[in-house]
């Protein structure tokens, strides 16, 4: 062999070697870049499920502290319309108090109610109890409430009047003994009708 | 040349040739060894970015809830002014109903 087709025989060698180490270069390059594009794909997936799962816990979260708010919502709304529907019931009845007796149909009411307390006491002796100023209505009307009575019960009762200190407006009906009574006193029939008025109150202020 | 130099000549080739692919097998090597440790610095790095990332989008979304919670209130507070209007607008009316109902309930519809 000549020195020079030895050279070339050494380069040729070399060259091969050089080539595979290219090339094994080359693989571990390639496998580098799957390594690092792992490791992206890797962060990127933990992302996106952390992502979800923190948006589920959120959408959890929100679902409760909505319900919550809304609920409480209502409560305040409702707080609100049973003050203001008192508020008016309260209003109402001052107003009624302070203002019925100058009403036209007053004196029928005071009669309707006296006839209707005796007629619940059902007994022919009774005592009716009133202020000083519906007293004198009531004796005017007197043979009217008896024809009431007699009406409804069958029997002419027995009535006295009584003047009864502390009672403003309406009667009170007792039996003689005072063991058993009927008050309808205006005040009373108001708290007595009270539910009556509320539902009234919230249908026409709130339509309910 | 004689025949042993020719080998000797091409025995020496071949271990340079060998040195170079041992090379970059070492080299291969270090370059996976890098990129693993690139890799982790990324993972480790990203989790990191991804926690931060979602501490922010947390506060976001928590900003979102109370925002929308706010907006419940200021419509029940809304709400309940309208009551009150409702109310005094009607208040007059709905005495003088009670006042007629208790008419109505005592002495009847015409009265006497």
């Amino acid at each position: 062999m000549l020195v020079s087709e030895e050279v070339k025989v050494r380069e040729a060698i070399l060259a091969k070697g050089r080539s595979r180490a290219n090339a094994i270069v080359k693989d571990a390059e390639k496998r580098a870049e799957a390594i690092i594009a792992k490791a992206r794909k890797q962060v990127e997936d933990y992302r996106r499920m952390e992502i979800e799962k923190l948006m589920k816990k959120i959408e959890a979260e929100r679902i409760r502290r909505i319900s919550s708010a809304r609920f409480e919502s209502r409560i305040k709304v409702l707080e609100e319309k049973n003050k203001i529907i008192d508020s008016i019931f309260k209003d109402a009845v001052s107003h009624i108090v302070s203002n019925i007796r100058s009403l036209e149909w007053y004196p029928t009411f005071l009669r309707k109610i006296a006839s209707a307390s005796i007629t619940t006491l059902g007994l022919k002796e009774v005592v009716v109890y009133a202020s000083k100023e519906d007293l004198k209505l009531l004796m005017e009307m007197k043979d009217d409430v008896i024809e009431d009575v007699k009406r409804n019960l069958g029997f002419t009762p027995f009535i006295t009047f009584k003047e009864a200190n502390g009672l403003n407006i309406g009667v009170k009906v007792s039996s003689i003994d005072g063991s058993i009574a009927v008050d309808n006193s205006l005040e009373t029939m108001l708290e007595k009708l009270r539910p009556k008025f509320i539902m009234l109150i919230a249908k026409t202020l709130f339509g309910e | 040349m004689s025949e042993e130099k020719i080998l000797e000549v091409l025995e020496e080739a071949s271990r340079e040739a060998e040195k170079i692919i041992a090379d970059a097998y070492r080299k291969a090597k270090i370059i996976e060894k890098e990129a693993e440790r690139k890799a982790s610095e990324i993972i480790e790095s990203g989790k990191k970015a991804v926690e931060k990332e979602l501490k922010e989008l947390e506060k976001k979304e928590l900003r979102k809830i109370e925002r929308e919670i706010r907006k419940i209130m200021n419509e029940t507070e809304k709400t309940i002014k309208k009551l009150h209007e409702i109310a005094l607008k009607k208040r007059e009316a709905v005495i003088n109903q009670v006042t007629e109902t208790l008419k109505e309930m005592v002495i009847g519809d015409a009265g006497e």
